[in-house]
């Protein structure tokens, strides 16, 4: 498999930190902290992909 | 109060994003789009080890973050787009061959695009189109891109308080809790003294000492009549005009001055900078014999003119207003607090997004329409739409990456008590000397959010507190911070990525923050020093 271009990479991480965003404004007023946590992790992992794609 | 001991580790701490930022983007020469994540990162280190951020606290800010960035990358978006329309129609040379004819002075025509066509734009539009509308301009007239971006950034900063119709002037209001009709006078006297030393800066960027001097007599005359004319409306309780007007009594000056050979006409003697970049080569605007018809440059200025139209229209009639900004997306936020008892109050609005009256979508509106006059006119062939578009995904999608992440830090930095944190530090670090640093804290906050509007709202209940504490003139440490946050509009991050991203510097922002910040600090010194004096004499 052929390894993503840095475009789509970065297509992905603006995309993910708006999505990934909001989706913890949703968790968190459900009240489900676990959810929140884990998609604070995803977006930590999404910043250092940010970063590898800068 | 709700933040930590003000000591040294926590101020370090709580500036350690920033020192992060400045030191790879101007340091290392990394794109906002690297340098961004790493920041915020750090932020959220800080954050949650040092600040007590909880986790609501994180994902609530996180979701304002989102919002504002939509906000504004909004702007962003559409003015590439309306860039790029006006651009594949060949206007963006006719322009510049149109302003040659205004003035074929290289030194004018900065400070005609760079110093007034940029007042006048923050006047009517602000949020960043000056810059992003004006830059791309001037790289296609054959300025360097660098300075481009530099001149107009410097330009356009003393018009932002009373520009996009006094916000950030209502906001300073508002925060502070002292009607505008006490902090008109202040506010406009030291902006009108930042006009003539931003104007200085545009023209210093484009050929130091030499060109200041070519330019003093329209930098004094012009200056003069923009800082008056903004300062007596300002009085007069005109707030929301009084940029506007005072970029277009700018513009009329400068027709009528470019009447004098001496500032219409290029000497023959000296060498020019350099020029690189541009779809239109500088040679051929200053050498060209051939005079664009008038018509022409009508056409050609055609979707900025409706612009004009559209903002204008849309803040005098009041039904247009109201039906425009009918649809509006809104998220509601709770209190949110730290654990040493930082606050944030609940919001059930935090900047709402209206689709159809936002700025981005008047350039929208004003490509559109471009679009359509362009093509009737046989200037765009079919595909044009398709190439815009593929063009400003091009040039927009990396600085969006910055821009995204350096919101989110900031929100993390203010939500967490931070940024309050820092701008504490310096006022008990200063005492008597505070007023010096007032307008450096302004600045400090539109570094860090890109906007003099939030900036007043972060930090002007604290300028006025302490202004109140040390004895000091409410009103000019107040007219000190809105300064100081205008002038951060030439610094901050998220409005250089801006300006580079549409002149085609895309991941090349340190050059430009390392000289932007070098005229940010000598111009904020000065009405540090102005506002030092003031506030003994009162």
């Amino acid at each position: 498999m052929s390894k993503p271009s840095k475009r789509t990479i970065r297509v992905v991480v603006l995309i993910g930190i708006f999505v990934l965003a909001f989706g913890m404004y949703i968790s968190t007023e459900a009240g489900s902290d676990s959810v929140t946590a884990a998609l604070l992790a995803l977006t930590i992992a999404l910043m250092v992909a940010g970063i590898l794609a800068g | 109060m709700g933040i930590p001991d003000v000591d040294l580790l926590h101020w370090l701490a709580a500036f350690a994003p920033i020192a992060v930022l400045l030191v790879l983007m101007v340091g290392f020469n990394w794109g906002g789009a690297k340098a961004g994540p790493v920041a915020w990162l750090v932020a959220l280190a800080v954050a949650a080890g040092f600040y007590g951020a909880r986790l609501d606290l994180i994902a609530y800010s996180q979701a304002k973050a989102g919002l504002l960035s939509i906000w504004v990358l909004y702007i962003i978006w559409a003015a590439l787009f309306l860039f790029h329309i006006v651009d594949l129609a060949g206007s963006v040379s006719t322009i510049g061959r149109g302003i040659a004819r205004i003035t074929e002075n290289r030194v004018m025509q900065v400070l005609l695009l760079a110093w007034i066509f940029t007042t006048f734009l923050q006047g009517i539009a602000g949020y960043g189109v000056p810059v992003a509308v004006v830059a791309p301009l001037m790289v296609g007239m054959g300025f360097a891109p660098v300075t481009a971006v530099v001149a107009t950034s410097v330009g356009h900063s003393w018009s932002v308080t009373f520009g996009s119709l006094a916000a950030s002037f209502f906001a300073l209001s508002g925060v502070s809790e002292i009607p505008g009709s006490d902090l008109a006078f202040e506010a406009a006297l030291l902006l009108g003294i930042a006009c003539f030393l931003c104007g200085i800066g545009a023209v210093w960027s484009f050929d130091g000492v030499r060109a200041v001097v070519r330019a003093a007599g329209p930098l004094l005359i012009l200056g003069a009549l923009m800082a008056t004319t903004q300062l007596l409306l300002a009085v007069l309780g005109a707030y929301s005009l009084a940029a506007f007007t005072a970029g277009c009594v700018g513009l009329l000056g400068v027709v009528v001055m470019t009447r004098l050979p001496y500032y219409r006409f290029e000497p023959r003697q000296r060498v020019l900078p350099p020029v690189q970049g541009g779809s239109v080569d500088a040679a051929d605007i200053v050498e060209s014999t051939t005079p664009v018809p008038l018509r022409e440059v009508a056409l050609a200025f055609s979707a900025y003119a409706i612009l004009i139209v559209i903002v204008l229209g849309s803040s005098v009639i009041t039904p247009l207003d109201d039906a425009i900004n009918s649809v509006s997306i809104n998220l509601s936020f709770p209190a949110t607090s730290t654990t040493f008892g930082w606050v944030n109050e609940a919001t059930n609005s935090y900047r709402s997004i209206e689709p159809f009256g936002h700025a981005g979508a008047m350039l929208l509106y004003s490509a559109f329409l471009g679009y359509a006059i362009y093509r009737q006119s046989g200037k765009l062939g079919r595909g044009a739409l398709q190439q815009a578009v593929s063009r400003t995904v091009a040039g927009a999608l990396t600085s969006s990456i910055g821009i995204v992440t350096m919101v989110g830090m900031a929100l993390l930095m203010m939500e967490s008590g931070m940024t309050y944190l820092l701008a504490q530090g310096i006022a008990d670090v200063a005492g008597p000397v505070f007023p010096l640093l007032a307008p450096f804290i302004g600045v400090l906050g539109c570094f860090m959010t890109g906007s003099n509007t939030n900036s007043n709202i972060l930090f002007g209940a604290l300028q006025r507190d302490t202004a109140t504490v040390l004895g000091l003139p409410k009103a000019v440490i107040l007219a000190a911070q809105t300064a100081g946050g205008a002038l951060g509009s030439m610094v901050a991050p998220a409005k250089i990525i801006v300006g580079c991203s549409t002149a085609g510097l895309s991941g090349q922002e340190g050059p430009v923050i390392r000289q932007c910040v070098r005229y940010g600090i000598v111009i904020t010194t000065i009405i540090g020093i102005i506002t030092l004096i003031w506030s003994e004499l009162s």
